[in-house]
C-alpha cells in the first residue's frame, strides 16, 4: 500500500483552494463569498504545513502564523465593512454593488 | 539582527502612533493640521535620510535572517515612498472635512501603508514579501471605504476588499507552491539552487505569485478592480493607491524576477510581455471614452503598469533596466501627485469627478490650470517633459532587447501606437481646461470662483511642476544622482 | 558664433514667457515685445550671417547634454550657409508678419495670447533649423506641432476652428511617429544622431544603412510628408486657414511647413536611389493634385492654401530629383512671394470686414493700390514670371526635371500651366473685375502698419532672384546637375502664357459677356466666344472638375476617411468595446481573473 505523501496533500489543496475560488465566483452573499477567501487562505495554509513536514523545515509553518495574522485581520475589517454596507443598503447581495463601471 | 536596516519603518510607525495618540488629545477644531504635521514629520525624516542619517548606498546590508535588505535600489525607493506619502498627506489635509471621521486615524494609516511600502522595497524573502504586501492591503481596505457615509466609497472599499483577498488567495498558494519546488522561503537562496528540486511546482507557484503581484500593479489581466476602486475611493486614498501600492508592487515584482529568473522559468518573461502590451493597449484604448477623471487615470496606470513592465522584463534579462525604471516611476508619482491634488481641489463634496468640473478652469485658476496641463502632457509622453523621457528610456531598453529577439519589435511597435493613441484623451482635458464649448459652460451651474489653494498644497504642486519639467528638460541629473545611488548595486 | 545664435534662439522665448506671464492684460507692451524680439532674432541672424558669409562653423555647446548609457546627445548649434540662411529667412519674413500682425489683429480679444504664440512659434522653429541632431530637432519639431496647434486654435470659439486645430496636430503625430521610427532605426544602424557624424559616416560607407536603408529613409520622409503636407497626409493644411491669416502667411506657408523640406535637406545623404524616387513621385504627385484643387476653389485663402500644397510639392520633388539646393532656393523665393500673398490676402479680407469668398470681391485695383501691385508682384513671382525671384527658382526646378525625369518634367509643366490660371482667376475676379457686394465696393487700403510689410516682402520678391541665394546654398548642399535651361525656361514661360490665356478668356470677358447680351448686336464675335465658352465648359467638366472632383473626393473619404478617421475610429470603438469588460460586478471580475490565471498556467504550466 502506498503512504500518503507531498502530491497527495497538495492535491487537496488545489481542490480547496479552487473551491473556495468557486465560492467567490458563485456565491451572491458577500459574507459567504468571504468564507470562500477564507477557505483559498486555508487551503494555502495546509499546503504550507504539509511542505514544512516533508521538507523537515519550519520556515513554512513561520508563514502559516503570519498567513492567520492576516487573515484575522482582515475578517476584522472586511466583516466591519459588510455591516456598513447592510446598514446602508440593507443587503448583503452583491450585485447590489454596481454603481461603479464603465 | 540589525536594527539600523529598519529604522525608517521604526520612526514612521512611532509618528503613526504619535498621531494616533495626539488625536485623541487635541481639540476637535485642531485635528485638521494633523496631515499637515504628518506631511511636514515625513519631509524632516525625506531630508534627514537623504543627507544626514549616514545611510551608505553603494554597500548592500542584509538583516533578519536575510529577510530584509537594504541596498541602493531598495533606498531610492524608500525615498520616493516617502515623498509621495507627503504629497498624499498634504492633499489630505483640505479633505480631511468631508471623511467624517477622524482625521488622525486617517493619517495613521497612511502612515502604516508607508510602512508597508518601506518593507515592500526591502523584503528579501517570502515571508516578508507576504507581510509588506498585506500591510498595504489591508490598509487600504480601510482607506478606500473611509468615507463610510458616501456609498460609493463603501462599495469601491468591498469590491477592493473581495478581489484583494483572491489576489492575496493565489499570492499564498503560489509562495506555498514555491516553497514545495524549492524548500526554501528565501529568494537568494532560491536563486543559488541549481538545479531546483522540482521545477513545475516552482513554476506554478512562480506564475500564481506574479498573478498576485500582478493584481498590486493593475496589469491586464488583473487590473478590472483599479477603475471601480480609483472612483470610489476619496481623492488622498487614489492617489498613494495609483502612486505607492503600484510602485510597491513592482518593487516587490523587480525582486522576485531578479532572483527567480534563470532559463527554466523564461516562460514568465514571454508570458509578462503579452501582459505588457495587453495592459498599454487596454490602458490607452479605454482611456479615450473615459470622462470620470479618477478612472482616466486608472486607465493611464494600467497603460504605465505595461511601460513599466518593458522595464521589469528587460531588468529580468539583465540588461541595466533599473534607472529607467526608477526614472519613470518618479515621473510618474510627480505627474500623477498633481493630477490627483488638482482633482481634489476641483471637485466639491459628494461630486462625481467627471470632465465637466474642468470646464474654464483656465479662467478661474490659472496656475491650477497650467499645473494639470503640464501633468497630462508628460503622462501622455509628449516631449520634453518628464514621461517623454522616461517612456523614451524604457524603449530604448526594448530596442536593446530586440537586437537578440526581433519579436521585441512588435512590443515596440505597440509601445508607440499606444503613446499615440493616448494622446486622445489629453485633447479632452486640455480642452475642457482651456476652450470649453459655450454649450458646457453655460450648463455649469456654480460660478466660476477662483479654486482657494493653501500655502503647503502650493507648495507640493510647485515641487511636482518643478519635477515633471527638470526630470523632463535636465533628464541627466537625476539619472546621475540615480546612477549614484545603484551603482554599487549588484542583485544580491 | 554659437552664443549669438543661442540668443537668437531664447530671444523670443523669453519673450513669450514675459508675455505669458506679466502682459496678459496689456495687448500693445506683448505685441511690442514680440515684435522686438522676432526683429532681435533677424538682426543677429544678419550678424551671424554677415561675419560668416555662408562659411561653416560647427559648434558643439555641451557634448553630454543627454548620456543614457552609449546614447549620447549633445546639444548645440549647426552654423553653415543651410542653417544660416535659412535664419534669415525665418526671422526676416516672421518679423515682417509680426508687424503685420499688430495691425490686423488689432481688434482681436486676446492679442497677447495671439502673440505669445506667434513669439513660441519662433522659437520652435529656430530650434528645427539650429538643431545638430535628431534629438534636438524632434523636441523642437513637436513644439513646432504645438504652437502651430495653438495658433490655429486661436478663435476657439468656432468649432471649425478647433477642430481644425486638432486634426492638424493628429494628422502631424502620425508623421510623427514614422519619424521617430526612423530616427530609432538612424541611431540603430549607425550609433548615432548627430547631422554631421552621420554625413561623415554616409560618405565613407555609402551603404552604412544597410538592406533597410530605403526603408529608413522613408521612415524619415514620413516626417516631412507631415509637417510638409504632402500627399497623402496634406489634409490638414486646408483646414488650417481657420487660423488668423497672419499665421497662415508665417506658419503654414513660409516657414513650419517648409520645415519637412529644411529637414530632407539636411540629412539628404540619408536617402537611397530608391527612397529618392518614391520622395520625388510624392512630391510630384502632391504639386499636380494640389494645383487641380485650386482650380475649384472660391475662398481666398484656400486657394493660397492649395497653391502653398502644390508649391510644397515641388520642393519636395527637387529634393527627390536629387536637387536640394534647387529644393531650398525655391523654398526661400516661396517663403517671400507666398508670404506677400497671404498678407495681401489679409489685408483684403481685413478692408472687407471678414469677407473671404472671391465672388464677392472685385474692383479692389483702385481701392488698395498698394495691396493689389505688391499681390500682383507676387502672383507673377509664384507664376514664374522674369525678373521676379520665382522665375529663377521655378526654373532651376523645370531644369532639373527635364534633365532626371521626363514624365515628372511634364507633370511639373501641367502645374506651371493650372497655377497662372487659378492665380490670374483670384487676380481678376478679385481685383479687377468690378466690385460684385457692398463692402467691396466701400474698401479702403490697409493701415500703413500692414502695408509697409507688403512692401518690404515686395522687395524681397523681386531681388530674391539677383543676390545671389542659389550659389550659397550650392555651397552648403553640392552643385546640382540641370537639364537644358533653354527648354525648361521655354516651358515656363509657355505655360505662362498658356495659363494667362485661359483665365483671361474665361474670368475677365465674364462682365463683357453679359454686356454684350444687353446689347444683341455682335452676334458672330458672342458665338465665337460662346464657343471657347463651351469648350473650356466641356474641358472643364472632362478633365479639371472629373479630376478634382476625384481628387478631392478621394481626399475626403479615402484618405481623411479610410485612413486618419478609420484608425481613429478602430481606436475609439476598440476603446468602447474594452470598456465593456469593466461591469462594475465584483463576481465577473473575480471570474475573469480566475479565468485569466486558468489560461496562463494551461498556456505555460501544462
Amino acid at each position: 500500500m502506498k503512504s500518503v505523501g507531498l502530491e497527495h496533500y497538495l492535491i487537496v489543496c488545489a481542490l480547496l483552494f479552487c473551491l473556495g475560488l468557486l465560492g467567490v465566483i458563485i456565491q451572491r452573499n458577500l459574507i459567504v463569498m468571504y468564507m470562500g477567501l477564507e477557505l483559498m487562505l486555508n487551503a494555502a495554509n495546509l499546503a504550507l504545513v504539509a511542505c514544512s513536514h516533508f521538507l523537515n523545515k519550519l520556515d513554512g509553518q513561520i508563514l502559516v502564523f503570519f498567513v492567520i495574522t492576516v487573515a484575522a485581520a482582515e475578517v476584522a475589517v472586511g466583516l466591519a465593512l459588510i455591516v456598513a454596507i447592510c446598514r446602508r443598503k440593507q443587503s448583503t447581495d452583491v450585485a447590489d454593488l454596481n454603481s461603479l463601471k464603465l | 539582527m540589525n536594527l539600523q536596516l529598519i529604522t525608517l519603518e521604526v520612526v514612521v510607525t512611532l509618528i503613526g502612533a504619535t498621531i494616533l495618540l495626539g488625536s485623541l488629545w487635541l481639540p476637535a477644531d485642531k485635528r485638521r493640521h494633523l496631515p499637515l504635521v504628518a506631511a511636514a514629520a515625513l519631509v524632516v525624516l525625506l531630508i534627514a535620510h537623504c543627507f544626514a542619517m549616514g545611510v551608505d548606498t553603494t554597500t548592500t546590508l542584509h538583516g533578519f535572517g536575510g529577510g530584509i535588505v537594504q541596498d541602493g535600489f531598495a533606498i531610492c525607493l524608500k525615498r520616493l515612498f516617502l515623498a509621495s506619502a507627503a504629497f498624499v498627506l498634504a492633499m489630505s489635509a483640505p479633505f480631511v472635512e468631508r471623511l467624517r471621521a477622524g482625521p488622525g486615524e486617517f493619517c495613521a494609516l497612511i502612515l502604516f501603508a508607508l510602512v508597508g511600502m518601506l518593507f515592500a522595497a526591502s523584503a528579501n524573502d517570502f515571508v516578508m514579501l507576504f507581510v509588506s504586501v498585506e500591510l498595504i492591503t489591508v490598509t487600504f481596505y480601510v482607506l478606500t471605504s473611509f468615507q463610510r457615509h458616501e456609498t460609493r466609497s463603501l462599495e469601491a472599499g468591498a469590491k477592493y476588499l473581495i478581489l484583494g483577498g483572491v489576489a492575496t488567495g493565489l499570492m499564498v498558494f503560489g509562495i506555498s507552491l514555491i516553497f514545495a519546488g524549492s524548500g526554501t522561503m528565501s529568494l537568494r537562496e532560491i536563486s543559488k539552487l541549481d538545479p531546483l528540486p522540482n521545477l513545475m511546482l516552482f513554476n506554478a507557484g512562480l506564475l500564481l505569485v506574479v498573478a498576485g503581484l500582478g493584481f498590486k500593479i493593475a496589469i491586464v489581466p488583473f487590473q478590472l478592480w483599479a477603475p471601480d476602486v480609483y472612483q470610489g475611493s476619496p481623492t488622498p486614498v487614489t492617489a498613494f493607491l495609483a502612486v505607492g501600492s503600484k510602485i510597491a508592487g513592482f518593487a516587490l515584482l523587480m525582486r522576485l524576477l531578479r532572483h527567480t529568473s534563470r532559463p527554466e522559468t523564461g516562460f514568465l518573461l514571454d508570458a509578462l510581455a503579452a501582459l505588457a502590451a495587453f495592459s498599454m493597449i487596454y490602458g490607452s484604448l479605454c482611456a479615450i471614452w473615459q470622462r470620470q477623471l479618477k478612472r482616466l487615470m486608472a486607465y493611464i496606470g494600467i497603460s504605465s503598469a505595461g511601460y513599466l513592465l518593458i522595464g521589469v522584463i528587460a531588468m529580468a534579462k539583465g540588461f541595466d533596466g533599473t534607472k529607467a525604471i526608477l526614472f519613470y516611476l518618479a515621473a510618474y508619482l510627480f505627474a500623477a501627485m498633481a493630477t490627483f491634488t488638482v482633482i481634489g481641489l476641483i471637485s466639491k463634496e459628494g461630486e462625481d469627478e467627471r470632465s465637466e468640473i474642468l470646464n474654464g478652469l483656465h479662467k478661474r485658476s490659472p496656475g491650477l490650470a497650467l499645473t494639470l496641463t503640464l501633468s497630462i502632457v508628460s503622462l501622455a509622453g509628449i516631449p520634453p517633459l518628464a514621461g517623454f523621457f522616461g517612456k523614451f528610456l524604457l524603449l530604448q531598453l526594448l530596442l536593446e532587447m530586440a537586437v537578440n529577439n526581433a519579436a521585441y519589435y512588435w512590443l515596440l511597435g505597440i509601445a508607440l501606437a499606444c503613446i499615440v493613441a493616448s494622446l486622445a484623451f489629453f485633447f479632452g482635458i486640455i480642452r475642457a481646461v482651456y476652450w470649453p464649448s459655450d454649450v458646457a459652460l453655460s450648463r455649469a451651474t456654480a460660478p466660476a470662483a477662483p479654486i482657494p489653494t493653501s500655502l503647503p498644497l502650493k507648495i507640493s504642486l510647485a515641487i511636482c511642476v518643478t519635477g515633471i519639467i527638470l526630470l523632463g528638460l535636465q533628464p541627466d541629473v537625476f539619472l546621475d544622482l540615480i546612477q549614484e545611488t545603484v551603482r554599487a548595486f549588484r542583485w544580491q | 558664433m554659437a552664443p549669438l545664435a543661442l540668443i537668437a534662439l531664447f530671444l523670443p522665448l523669453a519673450s513669450a514667457v514675459a508675455i505669458a506671464l506679466f502682459t496678459r492684460r496689456n495687448a500693445s507692451v506683448s505685441a511690442g515685445i514680440s515684435i522686438g524680439a522676432s526683429l532681435g532674432a533677424f538682426l543677429i541672424s544678419a550678424l551671424i550671417f554677415n561675419q560668416l558669409r555662408g562659411a561653416t562653423a560647427p559648434e558643439t555647446l555641451n557634448p553630454n547634454w543627454l548620456s543614457i548609457g552609449d546614447f549620447k546627445v549633445d546639444f548645440g548649434v549647426t552654423l553653415d550657409a543651410l542653417s544660416q540662411l535659412m535664419l534669415l529667412v525665418v526671422t526676416g519674413v516672421g518679423s515682417a508678419i509680426h508687424i503685420y500682425s499688430w495691425g490686423y489683429m488689432r481688434a482681436d480679444r486676446s492679442v497677447s495670447r495671439y502673440f505669445a504664440g506667434l513669439s513660441l512659434f519662433m522659437f520652435s522653429m529656430l530650434g528645427i533649423v539650429l538643431a545638430r541632431n535628431f534629438v534636438q530637432m524632434f523636441i523642437f519639431w513637436e513644439l513646432v506641432g504645438v504652437s502651430s496647434y495653438l495658433l490655429i486654435g486661436h478663435w476657439y470659439e468656432r468649432a471649425s476652428a478647433a477642430d481644425a486645430a486638432k486634426k492638424a496636430f493628429i494628422t502631424n503625430r502620425i508623421g510623427d511617429f514614422g519619424f521617430l521610427l526612423g530616427i530609432l532605426m538612424v541611431w540603430a544602424a549607425l550609433g548615432t544622431i548627430n547631422f554631421s557624424s552621420i554625413a561623415d559616416i554616409m560618405k565613407a560607407n555609402p551603404l552604412a544603412l544597410g538592406a533597410l536603408g530605403t526603408g529608413t529613409g522613408l521612415l524619415i520622409f514620413c516626417g516631412c510628408v507631415g509637417k510638409s503636407a504632402q500627399f497623402p497626409l496634406h489634409v490638414w493644411l486646408p483646414d488650417a486657414m481657420e487660423g488668423p491669416t497672419p499665421v497662415s502667411a508665417l506658419i503654414h506657408a513660409a516657414t513650419m511647413v517648409a520645415a519637412g523640406v529644411y529637414m530632407l535637406c539636411r540629412v539628404f545623404i540619408l536617402f537611397t536611389p530608391e527612397a529618392l524616387s518614391v520622395i520625388a513621385w510624392i512630391g510630384g504627385g502632391t504639386a499636380i493634385l494640389a494645383a487641380l484643387m485650386a482650380v475649384q476653389q472660391n475662398d481666398i485663402k484656400r486657394i493660397l492654401a492649395y497653391s502653398t500644397l502644390s508649391q510644397l510639392g515641388y520642393m519636395v520633388m527637387a529634393v527627390g530629383l536629387g536637387g536640394p539646393a534647387t529644393a531650398m532656393f525655391h523654398l526661400t523665393t516661396h517663403a517671400f512671394f507666398k508670404a506677400l500673398l497671404f498678407l495681401g490676402a489679409g489685408s483684403v479680407i481685413y478692408a472687407l470686414h471678414h469677407e473671404q469668398d472671391i465672388w464677392k470681391m472685385g474692383g479692389l485695383k483702385s481701392k488698395m493700390s498698394v495691396t493689389f501691385w505688391t499681390f500682383l508682384i507676387a502672383t507673377l513671382a509664384l507664376c514664374g514670371v522674369p525678373p521676379f525671384s520665382g522665375f529663377f527658382s521655378k526654373d532651376e526646378i523645370l531644369a532639373l526635371a527635364l534633365g532626371h525625369n521626363m514624365p515628372l518634367f511634364v507633370i511639373a509643366s501641367i502645374v506651371a500651366v493650372l497655377t497662372t490660371f487659378y492665380m490670374f482667376r483670384l487676380v481678376i475676379v478679385a481685383f479687377i473685375n468690378p466690385a460684385k457686394s457692398d463692402p467691396a465696393s466701400h474698401a479702403h487700403e490697409s493701415p500703413s502698419v500692414m502695408t509697409l510689410p507688403l512692401v518690404f516682402l515686395a522687395v524681397l520678391t523681386i531681388a530674391g532672384g539677383f543676390i545671389g541665394i542659389d550659389k550659397l546654398y550650392e555651397v552648403a548642399l553640392g552643385k546640382t546637375e540641370l537639364g537644358n535651361h533653354t527648354v525648361a525656361m521655354a516651358a515656363g514661360l509657355g505655360a505662362f502664357a498658356i495659363g494667362l490665356i485661359a483665365a483671361w478668356t474665361l474670368y475677365a470677358n465674364a462682365t463683357a459677356d453679359s454686356l454684350t447680351t444687353r446689347l444683341g448686336a455682335m452676334a458672330h464675335w458672342m458665338r465665337d466666344r460662346f464657343y471657347f465658352d463651351e469648350c473650356y465648359e466641356w474641358l472643364n467638366r472632362w478633365t479639371q472638375e472629373l479630376l478634382a472632383t476625384v481628387a478631392d473626393w478621394f481626399d475626403r473619404w479615402i484618405i481623411a476617411g479610410a485612413g486618419v478617421k478609420g484608425l481613429s475610429l478602430a481606436a475609439e470603438l476598440g476603446g468602447g468595446l474594452l470598456r465593456l469588460m469593466q461591469t462594475g460586478n465584483v463576481q465577473t471580475y473575480a471570474l475573469l481573473i480566475a479565468l485569466a490565471t486558468a489560461l496562463l498556467f494551461w498556456r505555460y504550466i501544462l
